[in-house]
């Protein structure tokens, strides 16, 4: 007979500070959306979007399939926060408060040992934005997205919205009416990134919203390595997330992007993520979800050229109060498409993961390559963990393989271990690590120490 | 008129319009007078006209001829009943059986017209069945064939559906396991050619403890066809000890056939093992090669390995002339 203990949410990302800010906006107006424009002094091609956006956002249902969203009330969330100071290049300019969050986080010091770039935005805005000097000598371009409208308007333009268009779905157009803070990467032609860029959006206000707009370029023959993280306090109020990421990956250029998301458990994360890969390039998408009350996020690849590559490699843990619904789509467009999809997930006490995935070969996609690979791992009964794919195959010159698994941790394997002298507490925890680590081991060795710990985290208090 | 049909027990993303199937089709009533339906036992059947048809695939109608097979004693002999009908027919009927004692039964429909079938079965305890829905209507008619099914402690229903031929063709399958160690399995033959559209929603439901659910669909898609198939695994809370498996063998023989596929999987009990696996393309070109090298022609070699895929499935259809007629209809239909 299993006990069960509430969460411990002592953890380093529960840290709250009360910030005092130079601006805060209400609900989704054009007046709204007037007044952001304004502060962030916009050209008006920007303002016409948003406007454009807003129109579609009015016009959209929720969707009518996947979590209850119902709970979201624009009109209570706080959808632009600017604190008080501008944007840095140096830590010790961050005011004292901000700084002590992400120094807690580790931004700081993951930013010495290993990392080419950072940027990291608290609520709306980006607070600190550096890349490596080496990096901008090589044309590399990594600065917040706000900045990048000013400063590179024609490069902006010409990708902007292009991968991700304003009427997708709804809380696309929410995003792209009130977008702000984000990161803007582009790596010219033929440059390798040894170090990965990383960006850490930090969530504070209670009942706020955070709506960064990423866009990343990697043209021909370039290679970059980019890492999201995301984290926020827990509150009573619900928070939203409705977030970015347009990616465009060249001809022969490589991209890996990951994310790990550990947003807390009054967040509704409904992010929206795709990219576009040209000939013989590749593209690694990397993602561990811890966080959030409900999570709807399917980053979708574009394979356009002749030899394109995917790889996708994910883990959801969902816990108590938690739906966790996430996945992938993939659209092979070219020869010799090759698509490697591994996905796996935990759900405990309650909380519900569910995979689902839309993979389209178009007929041209001859000699395409397809692997899906989905496993599922139930703590108790009480939790959901629900498999939904959708294969639509155009083309009869390909070969795919899809394959999924749900099962439970063997009592066998518990009894093995607690017969070496291992408490029930810890085995578990040890077939949990076991069963996460072909994903940890895609992380870069900081992350997956930081996954392991997430793990051990939730799994804290699980037996009694 | 417009119907909706065969919906999704879960909703999914609407891109892929595989969540149901809009169809435009008019109905007309079904006339008793001009359509035959014989069987080989006399096992006390009743037939009446009744009104309110339903089924799981959603299309509602007023009269159909209802059928009652409830057997008072265990039969051996296998029971057959043809229904055939022409071109002018729009046939709705239910065959309801009861099963108080094992019965193998074979179902096959003949002929050109519209129809809109549905087979529910009720087992009672320690109950084995096998039970064929043979369509083998001409490429012209019209399928609507729904099976339902409800199983009992320690029994076993093996289903198996032939779908050949059809320009529009909706199926639907739902198994409940409602008590302790029952089990079904389902297991499916399709082939598409020419325009045809095909629409499957099978969903088995693992109700309680060690029930074991297992789903087959082999099929092969020819020219402009195209299919849409869901097949769903549902382990509801205190199924534990149960076992389920679907599998799909989706093969495309022509650049322009269509295949969508959506192989749920749901859980909300901790101690159960589910599994699906799905393949999709074209003939695996080793065994082609190793046919081919035989001095066996390309076309042969595919057949063979088609029919080889198929015979897992047809050999539980339990009467040899009625599985010679299907592999009559295959190797037409795979030419």
């Amino acid at each position: 007979m299993k006990t069960r203990i509430d969460n411990i949410d002592n953890n380093i990302y529960n840290i709250k500070t009360t910030e005092e800010y130079e601006k805060t906006e209400i609900g989704l107006t054009k007046e709204v959306i007037e007044r952001i424009s304004k502060e962030k002094e916009e050209p008006k091609w920007v303002l016409d979007i948003r406007l454009k956006a807003l129109e579609f956002y009015n016009k959209l249902e929720l969707p009518n399939w996947g979590p209850d969203l119902s709970e979201i009330n624009l009109d209570d969330i706080t959808t632009y926060i600017k604190p008080k100071n501008k944007m840095v290049d140096k830590w010790e300019d961050v005011p004292e408060d901000i700084k002590n969050v992400f120094d807690k986080l580790g931004i700081p010091e993951a930013e010495k040992k290993s990392l080419g770039g950072v940027g990291a935005q608290y609520d709306s805005e980006m607070v600190y934005h550096k890349v490596q000097d080496e990096l901008k000598e090589k044309g590399v371009i990594y600065t917040n997205f706000d900045t990048a409208i000013k400063e590179y308007p024609e490069l902006v333009k010409e990708y902007f919205t292009k991968a991700v268009p304003i009427n997708d779905h709804k809380f696309i157009a929410m995003h792209y009416a009130l977008f702000s803070g984000g990161s803007f990467v582009y790596v010219p032609k033929g440059v390798v990134l040894n170090d990965p860029l990383q960006s850490y959006f930090r969530l504070n206000s209670p009942g706020a919203g955070q709506f960064e707009h990423t866009l990343i370029i990697v043209e021909e023959g370039a290679s970059l390595q980019f890492i999201e993280g995301c984290s926020a306090p827990g509150y009573n109020e619900l928070n939203l997330h409705a977030g970015c990421v347009e990616l465009f990956v060249k001809d022969n250029a490589f991209l890996r992007f990951s994310t790990i998301e550990n947003w807390s458990k009054n967040m509704m994360n409904l992010n929206t993520k795709k990219a576009f890969v040209g000939t013989r390039g590749k593209i690694e998408w990397i993602m561990g979800s811890f966080g959030s009350k409900v999570s709807m996020l399917y980053p979708m690849t574009i394979l356009n050229g002749d030899y394109a590559k995917c790889e996708f490699t994910n883990i959801s843990f969902a816990g108590f109060g938690q739906n966790l619904d996430s996945g992938l789509k993939v659209i092979h467009n070219g020869k010799y498409n090759s698509t490697a999809i591994n996905s796996k997930s935990i759900s405990k006490d309650g909380g519900i993961c569910t995979f689902r995935s839309n993979i389209w070969v178009k007929s041209n996609a001859s000699k395409s390559k397809l692997n899906v690979s989905c496993e599922s791992l139930m703590l108790d009964s009480k939790s959901k963990s629900d498999t939904i794919p959708v294969d639509f195959i155009e083309n009869d010159d390909i070969e795919y393989a899809h394959e999924a698994k749900i099962g439970k941790i063997s009592d066998d394997t518990i009894f093995y271990l607690m017969s070496r002298g291992i408490s029930e507490e810890e085995a578990i925890k040890l077939i949990v690590r076991g069963f996460a680590e072909p994903i940890s081991k895609a992380f870069p060795i900081e992350y997956a120490v930081e996954m392991n710990r997430l793990i051990d985290l939730e799994l804290e208090g699980t037996i009694g | 008129m417009k119907y909706i049909l065969n919906e999704t027990p879960i909703k999914t993303t609407n891109n892929f319009r595989i969540n149901n199937i809009t169809v435009d089709l008019d109905i007309k009533e079904t006339d008793f007078n001009d359509y035959s339906f014989s069987t080989t036992k006399d096992l006390d059947i009743k037939t009446e006209i009744k009104s309110d048809f339903n089924s799981k695939i959603g299309l509602e109608r007023d009269k159909y001829l209802y059928v009652d097979i409830t057997p008072k004693k265990r039969i051996d002999d296998l029971l057959i009943i043809n229904y055939t009908f022409d071109s002018k027919n729009y046939l709705t009927s239910h065959i309801n059986i009861n099963l108080d004692y094992d019965l193998n039964t074979i179902i096959c429909f003949r002929g050109t017209g519209f129809l809109n079938f549905k087979l529910t079965v009720t087992s009672k305890e320690n109950i084995n069945s096998n039970i064929s829905v043979v369509n083998l209507t001409s490429d012209q008619s019209t399928g609507l064939v729904s099976i339902e099914n409800s199983v009992n402690t320690n029994s076993n229903i093996v289903t198996n559906y032939i779908d050949l031929r059809g320009k529009l063709r909706i199926s639907n399958y739902y198994s409940e396991l409602n008590s302790e160690k029952a089990s079904s399995s389902f297991n499916t033959i399709y082939i598409g050619n020419k325009d045809e559209r095909l629409d499957m929603n099978y969903y088995t439901k693992n109700n309680n403890k060690y029930t074991v659910s297992n789903m087959l669909f082999q099929g092969a898609l020819l020219d402009n066809s195209y299919k849409s198939l869901k097949g769903t695994i549902d382990f509801i809370e205190g199924s534990s000890k149960s076992k389920g498996e679907e599998n799909e063998n989706c093969i495309l023989l022509s650049e322009n056939s269509k295949s969508r596929s959506l192989p749920m999987l749901l859980c909300h009990e901790e101690d159960v093992m589910g599994a699906h696996g799905m393949s999709s393309g074209k003939i695996d070109s080793q065994k082609l090669f190793y046919l081919m090298s035989k001095g066996i022609s390309e076309e042969e070699a595919k057949r063979l390995i088609i029919k080889a895929n198929f015979k897992i499935v047809l050999d539980n259809v339990l009467d040899e002339n009625i599985k010679a007629e299907i592999e009559e209809i295959i190797d037409e239909r795979i030419k």
